[in-house]
C-alpha cells in the first residue's frame, strides 16, 4: 500500500498490528464471493450495453 | 477526450507530462511498462478478468519514477506503480503489484471499504491483513496459471524475492485460507523484520 502524508496514521496502525499477533479469527472475512458478484454484473451490465 | 477521461482513465493514466499543479513523477516509460505487464497478465482467465478494471475504466493506473512501494490507494481509488526511471519492461515484480493493486481495488470496489485507522486500529488491522491475504492469494493464482508460460520461472523468482514462497507453496498445495494466512502472517513478520 502506497503510504503519504495523509495516509501515515494507517501506516503506523498496521506497523503496530502484525498478522502473526491475530488470531485468523479476527481477521476479516474472505472478500472472494463479494468480488466475483462485483465482475459477473460489470458482465452483465456489458453484456446489456452491447445488446442496445 | 475530456478533461474527465485525461484525469481519470486511461488518457491521462501513463502520461509522463502533467498539467496545473500536479508534480510531473509520471514515468517516460509507463505506458510500455502497463503494456508489457498486461500482456503477460492477460495469458491468463484470471488475469484477464481483473485487467477488465482497466479496460471498463474502473480503476486508473499510474506509473510514476522510482523505488518506493506500489500498490493501490483506497483514498484515491488508484493503483500507483513504481518502477526506476531506465525501465522499460515490465520486471516480474512489477506484474506481481500490479495484479495484487487490482485485486485490491477489486474488493474495494465490490464493497469491502477500507476503515479508518484512527476510529479502531484493530478493525483496520483486521481489514488490511484480510485484504492482503486475498490480494496475495489472487496473486498466486495468476502465477499458477501461467505456470505453462515463458514468464513463469521469472514470476516465481519474484514471489520469492518479495518473500511469498512459502505463501505460493501453500497455495499450489491447495491448503485453507487459515493455513494461507499462517504462512502470509510469517512472511509479513520477516519483510517488516528485515527492514
Amino acid at each position: 500500500m502506497i503510504v503519504d502524508v495523509g495516509n501515515l496514521a494507517a501506516h503506523f496502525a498496521i506497523e503496530q498490528v502484525s498478522p502473526l499477533s491475530m488470531d485468523y479469527g479476527s481477521v476479516a472475512p474472505s472478500t472472494e464471493n463479494g468480488v466475483d458478484a462485483l465482475f459477473a454484473s460489470m458482465e452483465r451490465k456489458v453484456g446489456f450495453e452491447k445488446h442496445i | 477526450m475530456t478533461d474527465k477521461e485525461t484525469s481519470s482513465g486511461l488518457g491521462g493514466t501513463f502520461g509522463a507530462k502533467t498539467k496545473g499543479s500536479q508534480i510531473g513523477y509520471g514515468h517516460p516509460h509507463g505506458k510500455a511498462l502497463f503494456d508489457s505487464a498486461a500482456e503477460i497478465i492477460r495469458e491468463c482467465p484470471t488475469g484477464q478478468k481483473y485487467l477488465k478494471l482497466v479496460d471498463f475504466k474502473k480503476v486508473p493506473v499510474h506509473v510514476i519514477k522510482g523505488n518506493g512501494q506500489s500498490g493501490f490507494s483506497p483514498e484515491l481509488m488508484t493503483i500507483y506503480m513504481q518502477a526506476p526511471g531506465n525501465m522499460t519492461k515490465a520486471s516480474g515484480s512489477f506484474i506481481l503489484y500490479l495484479i495484487k493493486g487490482l485485486s485490491e481495488a477489486a474488493q474495494e470496489l465490490a464493497g469491502f471499504r477500507t476503515p479508518d485507522p484512527r476510529k479502531d486500529i484493530m478493525a483496520y488491522a483486521s481489514f488490511i491483513h484480510g485484504r492482503n491475504l486475498d490480494s496475495i492469494t489472487e496473486v498466486c493464482k495468476v502465477v499458477k496459471e501461467l505456470t505453462n508460460t515463458g514468464h513463469f520461472q521469472d514470476l516465481v523468482d519474484s514471489l520469492t524475492e518479495m518473500g511469498l514462497s512459502g505463501v505460493y507453496k501453500a497455495y499450489i498445495e491447495g491448503k485453507s485460507r487459515e493455513e494461507l494466512y499462517e504462512k502470509y502472517a510469517s512472511a509479513y513478520d520477516a519483510t517488516t523484520r528485515g527492514r
